[in-house]
């Protein structure tokens, strides 16, 4: 392990992308703002791993997780960012546990981030499921929607479910709330509002990350930004 | 059994035991540092805007964790919706803005605001950290601009401006770029002088809505789901009372089930989350439903033989309400109603359950629970029925609120 | 003249050092702001000591009998300090209570103790809400009153939980420190408690087990050898009840993974904290306070009993947690160097 003093960094520059060097992931784990707030030091007592609710039912434990990153072994942080951290929750039950004020949640949170922001391989097969949430919240910030809940979607959720999704329009307008009479975002959000979210996106490196690592969905997100600054830029 | 939360509990077996009052100041040597004085500090040196409560919030001061005191502004609001609540509990935003309507209060639902995109960035990593704040600090300068005090309604949004506000106060670096990205869309750095979760503000008003209580709650054992981005992010920051389990649990959500009446029941599980997991619920579902059924539903009816589960957030509700039916295939027959405390409150208070509770959406069957309160849901069905067919010939929707023309911006 | 010295606190630290004091030609005056001698040993009845399992009334006579029939001892309890000045390095010390006077002292011992951790302070521990969760403490004065029975229901307890650290080694409660003696007592009481309860399981939860130097076989193996007293590590995440009956949740990190475990008995080793007294003390007679609260020692290594504050000196629980054992001896260390002190100044 290098005992350099790490360059600390808010964000990682999505150009970045494929560089999955084991040493390289540790040090931007490392170098994040947070993770010195994240992890202190380890009295190995379990009491983060006894409260943690996916140490239950996987084999996770954010007690090793803490031991591994601390450990400086850098291919076995990489090996644990391919699928081990994904079984947490975040609960952040350690957190508020952990006698050493670490925060087990918080580095898997950073671990999570730098394992998508630098592509790794089973970040691709992780996401796919997650490719309706993205593009409702890349487009309007919202993540859930009235048409989300649908019964192919949710067969698990029982026979009430297609009563959700019949009628949708008109069960929304039945809502006494006016910014709630929509069926395609959680509430009506104005142009302007998705207009500046865009802003952020892009000036985040958020856009150019999702163009790097799901190519398909960037197209479609990237022509509802335009129609959307087209709209807006035209009416000025 | 069903078992009192309060803690002056009698010691049956006769022992003197020590007493002493508990002091959680104590903790405070070696306490976080208050955000809150810091960002005066940086306010002070002009470094930052702030968001300030006034006298026209009219504000209740409430003690935290440590001792410290929170205002909790209940006037002038704007509303920070939720995207889990308004696409899938929509009863939920509007059971709080029927009691603000009720209890005479002002507020602004809007247009111009967007989801915190915390869900995404905890389920699925594809954020970071200068996004997440500029989305925060986008909505509250939005809030600003209006002059109306953001109120949060999603746990997880609560949990992650709260970290948001910190990290802002605490890296200036952090402070530069999100100004910066603020500039590009016309706005400024502006940090809210305290965050604030719907259900500290149904908490300071407890007493206030359960005087509004039309039906009798007494014979209604609930069990409580705290959220854990509620209070386990930032966890100093959460309202404690020495009333509630001695001031050892967090008391919103349980103290106004107490004020309305109804019996709060413990459960072996109480701490446990609720099996949502962020990505969980999208791509691991076999943990949510098992998580939720076993750790959650099965010893809420079991242990406390709960007539229903109150929740303060918006995953949790979703997740302990959706996932019973799925359940059956497993052997556990359990019914268990899930809502949000707001909506329970709603229901006591005689809001109608389908218009405005909107409990249809809720697919544990809440039927006997609303037997049982005496709230009469036949015939609001009924009459829910008819106004969707009025409305599918063109009647035009009924509002509780409808937002300033100025404040839509729609195209 | 005489010289009087003040000592303040009547535990078995206070005690060692008024007796010795007197040995060595000062007058002493004690002052003890409790109606009893003999600080937390008679406070919460403690019959057996740790490590050697003598008898704490035993201790207590002798400490007591010895400190009331020196006629150079004046005992004062009931009564506290209230106001102090000094001035040509004697100070004037206002007293309120059973002894309202104003007393001139050349020196003052400061033996003002702990108060033990208060576990309704961290919430996970139940403590104050389910009542068969109880302190070390607590359990001290059960056995000096009669059978342990769960206070619940009376009944004999089939399981008893010991759960290490409670208010010690932990940030989240603003304690940092390991306060030393709690795994050894813990360790006596499990090995009191299978005398009385020779079927029950007994099971220790613990982070690290901490029974320095000789204790290790006497306490530690000892409970395992001759009790049957199992130990588990893993720092317990949580207690809630399940039916009546308290269950603590962890990971046992070392074999078997996350439990949850119902127990008819848990017994917090709730850690040691300087008392109020030591508080007020310390401002009153304005010495520091280490980070952790206690009064600083001034030369740590050098001699335990100097505080920052001339004339002012410090013994037992005071300046950090500790046995009784070396409280009585910092006693002595006290007394040698208030002697030291004055004799400069003053003849004897």
């Amino acid at each position: 392990m290098s005992e350099e003093a790490v360059m600390t960094h808010l964000r990682l520059d999505p150009d970045n992308v494929g560089e999955q060097d084991a040493e390289s992931l540790l040090e931007a784990i490392k170098g994040d703002v947070r993770y010195e707030e994240v992890i202190h030091g380890c009295l190995n007592c379990g009491v983060c791993s006894g409260s943690c609710p996916s140490h239950r039912f996987f084999d996770y434990s954010p007690r090793i997780v803490v031991q591994t990153v601390l450990s400086g072994d850098a291919q076995a942080v990489k090996d644990m960012m391919d699928e081990y951290i994904w079984a947490c929750a975040q609960c952040y039950t350690c957190a508020m546990r952990c006698p050493f004020h670490n925060s087990p949640g918080g580095l898997v949170m950073i671990m999570r981030e730098v394992a998508v922001w630098r592509g790794m391989e089973a970040v691709h097969r992780l996401l796919k499921p997650y490719g309706r949430v993205l593009l409702k919240v890349l487009s309007i910030g919202n993540q859930l929607t009235p048409d989300m809940i649908q019964p192919d979607f949710f067969p698990d959720w029982g026979p009430k479910i297609p009563w959700s999704s019949t009628d949708l329009a008109i069960k929304r307008k039945a809502i006494p709330v006016y910014t709630l009479q929509v069926t395609t975002s959680a509430w009506r959000v104005s142009p302007q509002t998705s207009y500046e979210l865009y802003t952020i996106y892009e000036e985040t490196g958020v856009f150019r990350l999702i163009e790097q690592i799901d190519p398909n969905l960037y197209e479609v997100v990237s022509d509802m930004v335009e129609d959307l600054r087209d709209t807006i830029e035209s009416s000025r | 059994m069903a078992t009192s939360p309060i803690s002056d509990k009698v010691r049956t077996s006769g022992w003197e035991f020590i007493t002493k009052t508990v002091d959680k100041r104590a903790i405070m040597k070696a306490a976080p540092k208050d955000p809150r004085e810091e960002l005066a500090e940086l306010e002070a040196k002009g470094e930052v805007k702030v968001i300030h409560i006034t006298e026209e919030n009219r504000p209740i001061e409430v003690e935290t964790l440590l001792g410290r005191t929170k205002r909790i502004p209940t006037n002038k609001l704007w509303h920070h919706k939720s995207c889990g609540q308004c696409g899938n509990i929509p009863g939920y935003p509007t059971s709080i803005m029927w009691f603000m309507n009720k209890l005479g209060l002002e507020f602004l639902d809007e247009t111009h605001q967007t989801s915190c995109t915390a869900w995404n960035y905890h389920g699925s990593g594809t954020s970071n950290l200068v996004a997440l704040a500029s989305v925060a600090v986008r909505n509250w300068h939005r809030a600003y601009e209006t002059g109306y005090f953001p109120l949060i309604h999603c746990g997880t949004s609560f949990g992650n401006y709260k970290e948001m506000r910190n990290l802002l106060i605490e890296h200036k670096d952090l402070r530069d770029e999100v100004r910066r990205i603020m500039a590009k869309v016309g706005r400024e750095l502006v940090i809210p002088e305290e965050i604030v979760h719907y259900s500290e503000w149904l908490h300071v008003l407890r007493h206030q809505i359960a005087a509004l209580k039309i039906h009798d709650l007494s014979s209604i054992i609930t069990t409580v789901h705290p959220a854990c981005h509620v209070w386990k992010l930032v966890p100093e920051d959460v309202i404690y009372d020495p009333n509630i389990y001695g001031g050892q649990r967090p008391a919103p959500t349980t103290a106004i089930l107490l004020a309305l009446g109804a019996q709060v029941a413990d459960y072996s599980t109480w701490y446990d989350c609720c099996g949502f997991g962020f990505r969980h619920i999208l791509t691991e579902r076999e943990f949510s439903r098992s998580f939720s059924l076993e750790r959650k539903i099965k010893v809420m009816v079991e242990e406390a033989n709960s007539d229903v589960a109150i929740t303060q957030d918006t995953g949790c509700t979703t997740t302990l309400d959706k996932n019973q039916w799925i359940g059956k295939a497993h052997g556990y027959n359990y019914e268990l109603p899930v809502m949000a405390d707001v909506q329970f409150a709603a229901l006591a208070a005689g809001a109608d359950p389908y218009k405005v509770v909107q409990i249809q959406w809720h697919t544990s069957g809440w039927e006997k629970l609303l037997d049982k309160m005496g709230v009469d849901w036949r015939t609001s069905k009924a009459e829910y029925e008819a106004y969707l067919e009025e409305l599918k010939a063109g009647r035009e929707p009924e509002q509780l609120y409808v937002p300033p023309v100025e404040n839509l911006n729609l195209h | 003249m005489s010289t009087s010295v003040m000592v303040i606190g009547a535990g078995p630290a206070g005690l060692q050092a008024a007796s010795t004091l007197s040995h060595l030609g000062f007058d002493v005056t004690v002052v003890e702001q409790q109606q009893y001698l003999g600080g937390a040993v008679a406070r919460h009845q403690y019959q057996v000591l740790m490590p050697d399992f003598s008898s704490g009334p035993e201790l207590l006579r002798h400490l007591i009998e010895r400190v009331n029939e020196d006629p150079h001892i004046k005992i004062y309890t009931g009564t506290s300090v209230e106001d102090v000045s000094e001035s040509r390095d004697i100070f004037s010390i206002t007293l309120s209570g059973a002894h309202a006077e104003t007393i001139q002292s050349h020196a003052v011992v400061l033996a003002t103790g702990f108060d033990h951790f208060n576990p309704a302070r961290d919430g996970k521990y139940g403590y104050g809400i389910f009542p068969d969760v109880i302190t070390g403490a607590e359990l001290e004065e059960m056995f000096a009153k009669g059978p342990i029975r769960r206070p619940s229901n009376g009944e004999v307890p089939q399981s008893v939980a010991f759960i290490y650290c409670v208010g010690s080694r932990d940030r989240q409660v603003g304690n940092t420190y390991c306060s030393r003696v709690c795994c050894a007592v813990s360790a006596k009481q499990s090995i009191e408690l299978r005398e009385q309860l020779p079927k029950a399981r007994i099971s220790m939860f613990y982070m690290d087990v901490r029974t320095y130097g000789l204790w290790e076989d006497s306490l530690y193996w000892r409970s395992q050898e001759e009790a049957g007293v199992v130990y588990v590590k893993g720092r317990i995440a949580e207690v809630t009840e399940q039916h009546g009956r308290p269950v603590l949740k962890g990971e046992d990190t070392l074999v078997r993974g996350p439990f949850e475990w119902p127990f008819d008995l848990i017994v917090l080793a709730a850690g040691m904290e300087p008392s109020r007294g030591t508080h007020d003390m310390a401002k009153k007679f304005q010495v520091s306070l280490e980070s952790h609260g206690f009064i600083k020692q001034a030369h740590t290594i050098h001699n335990a009993s100097l505080t920052d504050h001339p004339g002012v000196f410090v013994a037992g629980a005071a300046s950090g947690p500790k046995a009784i054992e070396d409280s009585i001896a910092e006693g002595d260390v006290a007394s040698l160097a208030v002697f030291d002190y004055l004799k400069a100044k003053v003849t004897l």
